[in-house]
């Protein structure tokens, strides 16, 4: 095979491996919306913390300023529900939702997600970062989710 | 030659979009963790009210947000909760007088910015016997004439802050006296 030909198969290659990564784009829509490239349990144990408190508002009044206190804005907050959502501008943008709900009659799961430069955040480190922040703020041990 | 030349630029072209791919989402370090200015940044954006009616202040934070032109997003009473935004023009006469020297100077066109998006919530807490804690937190979204976006920051200026609270007490004051 001369040179020549050897670059046109080459740009042929180039050219459809282009072509086929347009047509299959960034995944398929519903690839996109129900996303599960971590399993549900790992990807639930490293966004959960529980923490040893009954006291629904008194925890979601310390997630508020824990977020404060790492430079988010809250944008909404629900005591019905238990969310709070908030974004975070600091040349780059991170938006955050923690959510808590009750397990047994003296425990709350804490659970937050990050989405950063269009794909959520699945690395541990951030998440590990944000609960010793809350901790912090509620004077409670955090404990893994079991 | 051109083959080869084309090749090369296809082959750049297919690693830089590999390299970007659909987003990544590895976090700045640090991003979620508090930092030495944490202290010194919840001092800056807090004050303490001598009431423990936090609906009160809740409704002067809101009466006040609308005085500074803020559209009100949401609010939540239980949490102690009012935010807001609102769209502004972000030009400035220094990038202008850069932006016509350097289209007279060298003949090329940069872009100023244009619009700016300034956001803030207000979080009100109780903090012990007959006493609240407000804290505020303002940022911003600026774009360019092209629609990009050129800044997105934290707004943590001491004097901003001070106003802000000054304006706030007022907006107590006003209320209490229903005015």
């Amino acid at each position: 095979m001369s040179l020549t030909r050897l670059n046109h198969f080459a740009l042929w290659f180039v050219s459809g491996l282009i072509a086929f990564a347009i047509w299959t784009g960034c995944g398929s829509a519903s690839a996109k919306v129900l996303e599960t490239e971590h399993g549900q349990v790992e990807l639930r144990s490293i966004q959960s913390r529980v923490y040893d408190t009954s006291d629904k508002i008194f925890l979601l009044h310390a997630i508020m300023a824990t977020m404060q206190d790492l430079g988010f804005v809250i944008d909404d907050a629900n005591d019905v529900i238990g969310t709070v959502s908030g974004t975070k501008m600091d040349r780059y943008a991170v938006e955050m939702t923690v959510s808590v709900r009750m397990r047994g009659e003296s425990q709350y799961v804490v659970r937050a997600n990050a989405e950063y430069n269009r794909a959520a955040v699945t690395d541990a480190q951030p998440y590990q970062d944000f609960f010793n922040a809350l901790s912090k703020s509620l004077f409670l041990t955090a404990h893994e989710l079991e | 030659m051109l083959n080869n030349y084309l090749l090369y630029l296809i082959s750049l072209g297919l690693a830089v979009a590999i390299w970007t791919g659909c987003g990544s989402a590895t976090l700045p370090k640090d991003a979620l963790s508090t930092g030495a200015r944490t202290v010194q940044d919840r001092q800056l954006q807090s004050r303490y009210f001598e009431t423990a009616d936090i609906e009160t202040v809740l409704i002067a934070s809101a009466q006040l947000m609308q005085d500074m032109g803020f559209n009100l997003e949401e609010a939540e009473e239980d949490l102690g909760l009012v935010t807001g935004d609102k769209l502004r023009d972000a030009t400035h006469a220094g990038q202008q007088i850069g932006k016509f020297a350097a289209a007279a100077l060298l003949g090329v066109y940069v872009p100023t910015d244009s619009d700016q998006r300034i956001r803030l919530s207000i979080v009100i807490a109780p903090a012990g016997e007959g006493r609240c804690k407000v804290r505020a937190t303002f940022q911003r979204v600026i774009w360019n004439e092209y629609g990009q976006i050129t800044k997105m920051e934290w707004l943590n200026n001491a004097e901003l802050y001070q106003n802000f609270f000054f304006a706030l007490s007022k907006s107590l004051f006003l209320e209490a006296h229903e005015i």
